[in-house]
């Protein structure tokens, strides 16, 4: 009796067992596991609670692609974020939207998003899922809404096919809607320039980069801190404000005069690519940017101490510092096939 | 017929509970001058002389614990309802409490705490598609009150509460403890208690997080009390 009962529990445990092993399989099948680069600091996005997939991430790219996120079907994230150009809008100073509307600021470089703490050149969206409910929504980008996009993804048979194969549900959420493109966004890693290959010992720096190097910590580090190059606050530049937009940054989220003019500084990796420069794209090259930050620099109660006494560089220095920053360019990032427009 | 069918559902999940499970009903009933708000249809009259048509009224009740004696009795577990005025049904929703409970008094907040709005896409009540989340800013709406009043002068006489907002300075979120005798908790509303001493014509559009929000939002939590049906 008591060998009969032992002999069914052993076959219980064993099943038990085949069973868990056949789910990890499954899981294990299309698990993707997202490498953090050597030296950088934990990443901020909590993956329990959006596990990567391969299917989830595809499922993600496919949306990052799509118009059909727009009103109209003409927009899709990538019309303002182009891998080749770091995920960013080229050549226009504010990105446009449906029906030719321009919007009011400079659309952001996308990279190492998983480390990001809040979102938006003034931080107003706090957590990278809800990232794209602003675009989506802007009347000046996608002019749509979420309720809109899932039931436009609903009648796809692909999307409903694709949904399933993510989420073992065809009915489409906003929630997986948001937490698949987090997914493909969450991938946009690039951590394989110059800069970190001098940095892992496999690359040197020549004597203009080293040179550079050394003054992008003296002027540039405190704000565009390594390995990110960027601190991730909230600093007032020295901008003179642009009176065809008044925007005051990140007082809007605020609603404090301390914040007046600040904005998110932004990273530098790929900073030869994401042309132009600035919240409003208001510089057009490297040099620019620069000379501004040596005589255009404007006095103001919430200017960043650190640049009330300006930045003197010569000529040459110049030419250095702008050298180094080049080294920030990955082009194994930029021209990643994974990254890219999905193959049918 | 529909008997027998009540009696094989209760047969057959039966042996999924161990102990008896309570369905605690748990009802918001908005209310002018006493009675039911008649969405959509009626002109109530305001105190002072101008009149009032109450259209839209969708709130979240999270966090629902309930008390005997000042101590906690139960708290509901992933407590996040939204409520919906514009279906009768959806003004209500029942709470799965493991036991029979003799509570003397229920509390909630109304509204979504900080931490679950900076939790990224969330599912159920809290998907961003059911129309109450901010997409230029994040964070939820906790409670849209929308109608129209000769008191308005704006487009087609509207106004529009929209009352959020999360953080420390911006905080709408409203916590509620009422006294209430053990059975169905149906909780009124009293909107005309709410629209005393707020004057239409200068304050009739709320949208954005800050001190007029959070102002609303907890004289409406105010408003709230046990109603018999």
């Amino acid at each position: 009796m008591y060998g009969a009962l032992y002999g069914m529990r052993k076959g219980g445990v064993i099943l038990v067992l085949v069973a868990i092993i056949g789910l990890l399989s499954f899981r294990a099948k299309y698990r993707y596991e997202l490498a953090v680069p050597e030296g950088w600091p934990k990443p901020e996005y909590d993956f329990k609670k959006n596990p990567l997939s391969a299917k989830k991430i595809e499922l993600g790219r496919q949306l990052f692609y799509d118009p059909i996120l727009s009103k109209d079907s003409t927009i899709s994230c990538n019309s303002c974020h182009l891998q080749y150009t770091a995920f960013t809008h080229i050549d226009h100073p504010l990105s446009h939207g449906i029906a030719g509307r321009i919007g009011i600021r400079n659309s952001p470089a996308l990279m190492n998003l998983a480390w990001g703490k809040s979102f938006m050149w003034d931080g107003a969206v706090n957590h990278l899922d809800v990232q794209a409910l602003a675009p989506i929504s802007n009347v000046l980008e996608m002019d749509e809404n979420i309720t809109h996009v899932v039931q436009k993804l609903q009648l796809s048979a692909a999307y409903r096919k694709q949904f399933y194969d993510a989420f073992g549900d065809s009915v489409v959420t906003g929630e997986h809607v948001l937490k698949s493109i987090s997914q493909f966004m969450l991938t946009l890693i690039s951590a394989n320039s110059k800069y970190d290959k001098v940095k892992r010992g496999t690359d040197t720096f020549n004597s203009k980069e080293t040179n550079g190097y050394q003054l992008f910590q003296q002027h540039c580090s405190a704000c565009h801190t390594e390995p990110l190059f960027t601190n991730q606050k909230f600093e007032n530049n020295g901008l003179m404000v642009d009176t065809t937009l008044n925007d005051f940054g990140y007082m809007k989220l605020t609603h404090a005069t301390a914040d007046s003019l600040k904005f998110k500084v932004p990273t530098l990796r790929n900073i030869e690519f994401s042309a132009p420069y600035m919240h409003d794209g208001r510089f057009k090259n490297l040099s620019q940017v620069i000379n501004y930050y040596i005589m255009g620099v404007q006095q103001s109660p919430t200017l960043n101490p650190l640049l009330r006494k300006g930045i003197y560089l010569t000529p040459n220095e110049k030419v250095d510092l702008i050298a180094f920053l080049l080294t920030l360019s990955d082009k194994e990032f930029l021209f990643n096939p994974a990254l890219g427009y999905p193959k049918k | 017929m529909k008997l027998s069918a009540l009696f094989i559902c209760l047969y057959l999940s039966a042996p999924l509970f161990a102990k008896s499970k309570q369905e605690l009903v748990f009802k918001i009933v908005p209310t002018f001058s006493g009675k039911p708000v008649d969405f959509d249809n009626t002109y109530y009259h305001l105190t002072d002389g101008d009149s009032i048509m109450l259209e839209t009224f969708k709130c979240y009740i999270s966090n629902v614990v309930f008390y005997k004696a000042g101590g906690v009795i139960f708290a509901e577990s992933n407590s996040f309802h939204l409520l919906d005025a514009s279906a009768a049904s959806a003004m209500q929703f029942t709470i799965a409490a493991g036991s029979q409970l003799n509570y003397d008094e229920v509390g909630f907040d109304l509204g979504i705490d900080s931490t679950t709005n900076v939790s990224g896409a969330l599912g159920g009540d809290l998907d961003p598609t059911k129309g109450m989340y901010w997409s230029w800013q994040s964070g939820y709406i906790n409670l849209k009150l929308e109608g129209r009043s000769n008191r308005c002068k704006t487009r087609n006489n509207e106004f529009q509460f929209h009352l959020g907002g999360y953080s420390k300075q911006t905080k709408a979120l409203a916590p509620v403890r009422i006294k209430i005798a053990a059975g169905p908790v149906v909780l009124g509303v009293a909107l005309d208690k709410f629209f005393q001493g707020i004057d239409l014509a200068t304050n009739n559009s709320i949208m954005i997080p800050g001190a007029a929000a959070t102002a609303l939002a907890h004289k409406l939590a105010l408003c709230m009390a046990p109603y018999t049906e």
